[in-house]
Parts: C-alpha cells; sequence; structure tokens
C-alpha cells in the first residue's frame, strides 16, 4: 500500500470510529458497565436478563444493590471522590434528589440528543417522562408508569347499598362512604372507605390530587400551592377527612386490614395491587377493580405513584453507548411482556401493550382485565410539573399538614406558609 | 579489643521516662491516627465547608460567615433548637429522678431477683432504635394501637393520633427515651450506691437520722460523680437525638416541625433536594458550640473535678 491509500485508509478508519463513536454503537469490547440500583425487584429482572444483555453489547455488566436510604449519599459521596462512580444508576422517581434543572448542577446527564434522535423513547408516555424533565431536560428512562386504578371489596360496599362501579366523581365516592362507616363498633367504623396517613400530600392524597390538573409547581419552577385550583383541592381534602372515611395506611398490615373488611377499597399503583392477593384466595369477598373516579367531569381517570429511572451520571464518557444499554433494558420488547407476568408492572412504551399478557382475565377481581384496564388509564396519566424544589415542597406541605389536621391552621393559613416555605427554597 | 559493655550496663539506651514515652506513642499512635484522619481532619473540612456555599456536587465558593448569619437568623433552625432543648430537660426531668428511685430500690431490697430485675432495666439499652420505634409507632398507633384499644375498652377517648400530633411529641418522645434509657442510668446509680461505705448508714442509724435525712446528707453527695455523669452524658445524647424522630415520625414533615431535632434539621439541609453542604456544616458548627456551652456549664455547675479530687 502507497502512502496515499494508507493516508486514505486511515482518514476512513478515523470516520469509522467518529461514527461509532458518536451513535455509541453496540460493541462495548468487553469493557465492564457497573449499574447502581435501588429496586431489589428490578435487580431480579436485570439478573435474569444480564447475559442476554453482556451478549448484546459485548460487557461485563456489574449491577449492584444500593440501599435506598444510603444511593443519594454514596452517590454524593463517591462523586465527589470521582471514584467508583457508576456508568447507570437506576434511582426512585419520588424523592428524586439527583436532577435539577440546570445541568451543570445536575448529578446526572441530560439525554436530550439521545432521546431526539432515538426511535424508541418518542413511544414512552409523556406523562411519564414528564417525571424526569426538569427545565427542559430529559435526565432519565422511565423503567414503569404505575397507573393508578381503585380496588374495592364489591360485597362490603354491596351491603351497605353502593355499586362502586358506578360512581362517577370522588365526591359521589365520599358521598356513598359514610353509609359505609355508618356500621360502628366501640365507636369505630368497621369499615372504612380508604387509607390515608393524615401525612399531607403523599400516598391517597398525591394520587388524588393529580387529577385536579392542579400543579405544586409552574412551568418556571415557582411554588404554587395558593393557586386558586390547590386551594380548592386540599379544602375539599380536609372536608373528605374530617368525615372520617379514612384509616391509617398502614404499610405492614395493609394486606390483612383488605382481608378482615376493615379496609374496602384503595387507590392502587401497580407494585401495590398485591396486596389484594391473600384477601382474594380466602375468598370471602369479592374484590372488583376499577378506573380511579374523576375529580371533576370529564377529568383525568389516573395517577401515578412511585417508579423508577435510569440515568447516567455526570462525566460518564460514552455517554451514547451507555443509553443505548438503559434503552434496551428499559424497552426491549420482548422483556417487557415477562416484566408484567413476573411484576405486575407496566412498562411505558405503549407500543408494547398489544401483546396478550396485558389482556389475561385476572381470578383476583372475577376475571376483570387489569392490564387492559391500567393501559386504558396510562393513557389517560395527568402530567405533573417536575422542578428543582419539587419534593422540598411536598415536604413542605406535609410540615404543616401536620399543624393542619391538629386544628393549628386553617387550609388557607397552611397553604399560605406552604407557599413561603417553598418560595424560600428558591432564594 | 575495647568493648563498652560496661557503660551499656551502666547507662541504658533509653532512660526509664523516655521507653514509658515510646511505649505510650507505640499503644497510643494507632489511634490518634485514626483520630487525626477521622476526627480533626473531618472537623477541619467540616469547618473549611461552612465557611462556603457548597451544594450537591458543586464544592463551591468562600462566603466567609455568611452561612452562620444565615442558620442564626433561620427560625426553622430555632426552632429546631426549642424542639431539642425543650426535649432535653423533660427527658432529664422524668428520666434521671426515676433512674435514681429505680436504682435506690434495687440498692436496698433484699431479693435473690435483684439481678434479674437489674437486668430487665438494663435490656431496653439493647435493643436497636429500629425496633423500638417500630414498637412504640405500633403500640401508639391512631387507628390500631393498642393503647387506644385499652382506653377504648376502659370508655377513655380512643382516636388520639399519638404520634401525628404536634402536641404529643415531646411527650411521645419523653415515653421513649425514658423507657429506654432508664435502666442505663439505674446501673450507674446503682453502681455508685454500692460503693458507699455501709458503716455510714449504720451510725446514721445510731444517730437516729431520718431515712430522708440519710437521703440528703449521706446518699446524694455520695453519688455526685454519678449524677454528674449521668446528667452531662444525658444531656449530650438528648442535644444529639436524631434516630429516634427519624424513625418515630417518619413523615418528612417531621409532625408539623415540632419534632425536628437539631440533627435533624442538619440531616434535612445536607440531604434535601437541595442539598447545602455548606450551610448545613454551619448548622452543625453552630449547634457544636452550643453543646460545648452546655456541658462546660453543666461540669461547671455540678463540679466534676471537684468530685474528682
Amino acid at each position: 500500500m502507497n502512502t496515499k491509500g494508507a493516508i486514505l485508509l486511515c482518514a476512513l478508519l478515523a470516520v469509522v470510529f467518529a461514527f461509532t463513536a458518536c451513535d455509541g454503537g453496540t460493541d462495548g469490547g468487553g469493557r465492564t458497565v457497573t449499574m447502581w440500583s435501588f429496586a431489589p425487584n428490578n435487580v431480579v429482572e436485570w439478573k435474569a436478563r444480564q447475559a442476554d444483555i453482556e451478549k448484546k453489547f459485548n460487557i461485563k455488566l456489574v449491577i449492584e444493590e444500593v440501599a435506598q436510604n444510603a444511593f443519594f449519599q454514596k452517590l454524593q459521596a463517591n462523586m465527589t471522590a470521582g471514584t467508583d462512580v457508576p456508568d447507570i444508576i437506576e434511582w426512585m422517581i419520588e424523592n428524586n434528589r439527583v436532577l435539577d434543572a440546570n445541568p451543570a448542577k445536575s448529578y446526572v446527564q441530560p439525554l436530550d440528543d439521545f432521546v431526539k434522535s432515538s426511535s424508541v423513547f418518542p413511544k414512552v408516555l409523556p406523562g411519564r417522562a414528564a417525571w424526569v424533565t426538569y427545565g427542559g431536560h430529559t435526565y432519565g428512562l422511565p423503567h414503569d408508569v404505575h397507573p393508578v386504578v381503585l380496588i374495592y371489596n364489591d360485597t362490603i360496599w354491596k351491603s351497605v347499598g353502593v355499586d362502586v362501579a358506578t360512581l362517577k366523581t370522588w365526591d359521589e365516592f365520599f358521598a356513598a362512604s359514610k353509609k359505609l362507616i355508618a356500621q360502628q363498633s366501640g365507636g369505630k367504623p368497621l369499615h372504612y372507605a380508604l387509607p390515608y396517613a393524615k401525612n399531607g400530600l403523599q400516598s391517597s392524597m398525591f394520587m388524588i390530587w393529580q387529577q385536579t390538573g392542579s400543579q405544586i409547581l409552574d412551568a418556571s419552577g415557582k411554588p404554587t400551592f395558593t393557586d386558586p385550583k390547590f386551594v380548592e383541592f386540599a379544602k375539599k381534602w380536609q372536608t373528605w377527612v374530617d368525615s372520617g372515611v379514612f384509616t391509617d395506611w398502614d404499610w405492614g398490615q395493609f394486606g390483612a386490614l383488605l382481608a378482615n373488611g376493615t379496609l374496602c377499597s384503595f387507590t392502587s399503583p401497580d407494585w401495590w395491587v398485591g396486596q389484594v392477593d391473600t384477601a382474594a384466595k380466602e375468598g370471602k369477598y369479592q374484590f372488583r377493580v376499577r378506573a380511579l373516579p374523576e375529580y371533576y367531569a370529564g377529568g383525568p381517570k389516573s395517577a401515578s405513584w412511585g417508579g423508577s429511572f435510569m440515568a447516567i451520571p455526570r462525566g460518564k464518557d460514552n455517554a451514547a453507548f451507555l443509553y443505548k444499554i438503559m434503552e434496551y433494558m428499559q424497552y426491549d420488547k420482548s422483556s417487557i411482556a415477562t416484566r408484567f407476568k413476573d411484576t405486575g408492572m407496566l412498562t411505558p412504551m405503549s407500543e408494547a401493550w398489544d401483546t396478550d399478557v396485558f389482556k389475561q382475565a385476572d381470578a383476583r377481581f372475577g376475571g376483570q382485565k387489569l392490564g387492559e384496564l391500567q393501559i386504558s388509564v396510562a393513557k389517560d396519566m395527568p402530567k405533573v410539573v417536575s422542578g428543582n424544589i419539587f419534593w422540598d415542597a411536598i415536604n413542605d406541605y406535609t410540615e404543616q399538614y401536620a399543624q393542619l389536621n391538629a386544628g393549628k391552621l386553617t387550609v388557607e393559613q397552611a397553604l399560605q406558609k406552604t407557599q413561603e416555605a417553598a418560595a424560600a427554597r428558591l432564594k | 579489643m575495647e568493648t563498652n559493655t560496661g557503660a551499656i550496663l551502666t547507662k541504658p539506651a533509653l532512660t526509664k521516662k523516655k521507653l514509658e514515652m515510646v511505649t505510650a506513642l507505640y499503644m497510643a499512635g494507632p489511634y490518634v491516627l485514626l483520630m487525626l484522619v477521622f476526627t480533626i481532619a473531618v472537623f477541619v473540612m467540616g469547618a473549611m465547608m461552612s465557611l462556603t456555599d457548597a451544594a450537591r456536587l458543586d464544592p463551591g465558593t468562600f462566603t466567609g460567615i455568611q452561612n452562620y448569619i444565615d442558620v442564626i437568623s433561620n427560625p426553622k433552625y430555632w426552632t429546631s433548637v426549642w424542639t431539642t432543648l425543650q426535649y432535653t430537660v423533660f427527658a432529664m426531668l422524668v428520666q434521671i429522678p426515676i433512674a435514681f428511685v429505680l436504682a435506690y430500690i434495687l440498692n436496698n431490697i433484699k431479693s435473690r431477683f435483684r439481678a434479674v430485675l437489674r437486668a430487665s432495666f438494663f435490656i431496653p439499652v439493647l435493643i436497636n432504635n429500629v425496633v423500638i420505634a417500630l414498637l412504640f409507632r405500633m403500640l401508639f398507633s391512631g387507628d390500631y394501637g393498642i393503647i387506644n384499644w385499652a382506653m377504648g375498652t376502659m370508655g377513655l377517648p380512643n382516636n388520639t393520633e399519638w404520634v401525628k400530633n404536634p402536641n404529643l411529641v415531646i411527650p411521645m418522645l419523653v415515653i421513649v427515651s425514658s423507657w429506654q434509657w432508664m435502666g442505663f442510668h439505674a446501673v450507674y446509680f446503682l453502681a455508685n450506691l454500692q460503693t458507699i461505705d455501709r458503716s455510714l448508714f449504720e451510725a446514721a442509724k445510731l444517730d437516729g437520722a431520718s431515712p430522708l435525712r440519710v437521703l440528703f446528707q449521706i446518699v446524694f453527695p455520695m453519688v455526685r460523680p454519678a449524677f454528674t455523669f449521668v446528667m452531662i452524658t444525658s444531656a449530650i445524647g438528648c442535644l444529639q437525638l436524631f434516630d429516634l424522630v427519624f424513625l418515630l415520625f417518619p413523615d418528612a414533615g417531621y409532625v408539623g416541625g415540632t419534632a425536628r431535632t437539631i440533627i435533624a434539621y442538619i440531616y434535612d439541609e445536607a440531604f434535601s433536594q437541595q442539598a447545602r453542604f455548606g450551610y448545613a456544616s454551619a448548622a452543625g458548627f453552630v449547634s457544636f458550640f452550643m453543646i460545648l456551652i452546655v456541658s462546660l456549664f453543666q461540669l461547671r455547675f455540678l463540679g466534676l473535678g471537684k468530685a474528682e479530687e
């Protein structure tokens, strides 16, 4: 080969190299990719698919399960020290402290360029992607949708003359709930309509709030707790709480309370549906499932609670390649069906919802098709505006809510104080 | 060949004093080294960080004493200080006298169960705080707790939200921490009580001293070292309370902020969404100096040095 030929060959190789470096390619050349996950149930799936992922990308995948309560601190420490920083993290969407509207302050890299050129990401539900979009930047790939449905004890509800399936709005539901709590023993109701730990914008309140159309942050990230829509909801919520239809959200005894008929309905994301298993197996009561009642006529019939996403820590090179691995792990069509079958968790990639696995009759609910219902409500998922102070602002409301619940503050006062506390965080 | 064996025999390479020093250094060296790395260095780094606006992954820039000004002008910080002080005072007022009474009874009963009783009072100290918090949350749960159930059976109000009512936060903390620590303090008092010479009691009895006079004029002066120790250690422990509030009141709002102690406040600032490490470090140092002042005041007031003399 003459000199000219050698130069041409080198140039060609350089172009090929540059191209593969830009699009990430799919060959990791045997490199090690480390992933941290906080979710034990997700890790089961990743480990089951580990060999396939390693083979597809020619990598050695190291999956580390990091305890939820140590995850953020460990990431902070390792990133500050610049050692042992994972290539990929799988972290929770809620109480998420790693994202920031300003990419320079975020713990993870914006994936904007990759999602724009992706053929898969556009099929991810926008309502779900919104949870990991701060300041217009998409930082992660959501693992799930966690659409919320209403599961109820049809036997007990009907015994007090209420057919929950016919209730259109939450107002109707809570009005009907008064019949449910009328049966009492020792001064306490025998049955309760919903669980709620009276701890502010959490659990049931968090889910139903999403249906109201109100936001707690505006598009610029400023708190909006005194927005008339949110004020109206907070007042209405307190009226419902004061009516006595709620019982504690008792994580440890949840299934037992369903089984003994104390708890007669609950708003449930897909990962919490299994709480009904024991009660359904005992067969004493017939359980049914439906979309959430609307907050206002024609409003959304669902919400979302919980979830996880994958992201790439800041400073990691070869992000394009890592993005491809993440996209495959999250949205590989054949694995999505298995995920639903094994864990009951619905993928946010709508294209995958047409497989039969989502159309199976569920014996726990008298043959109703839970998967179909979850898919139908997932399409209706309300979009929540997240931002830098989102989770802290929720905690600010939780703090004021205790004073409100103790009668020390009115709803307006609690919201005003929350607004001030949240706004102070922006300074 | 000439040797200096005689010189070696008469004048050792190291004098006794030097040998002691080398041995001491050898023995204490590893600990001193660890302390330098993990305590002093961390302390200095924390102090440096408190003078910056470090947040999240940003090491921050030098901001002087701005963080300190922000901390002492933040009402939320002072609410946490007030919560901590209330808890410290009430916990000590409850724990220490009861612990002393327990120890006094244990010291005076002539029962073969004394060792069993002593051990049973001490057991709560050995239980992990997570278990204790879960146990008390189950006991005091609003809808399903045994306490409310028992109150209901006695015709009393049975819907008290024990762990969600801002008015009940301090009583709850005092109840739980007293249950946990009383036995521990009692063991200290008991150990001190057992060192009192029995002949003093016999002499007082011969002189016709009343039990109350014996208590005030013999027992109390003799157990002052134990009182000093228990008061200082429990004050420091109370002022540093964190895990129990975190576990007993797990909701993010700390029951309307009334359960947020100083350390919980620092934790929140450091590990909230904004992760303000500089500010949290400054709050830590302000609190450190407050605890230091309280401890020095206690030492001076209770006269630990005098007792040791």
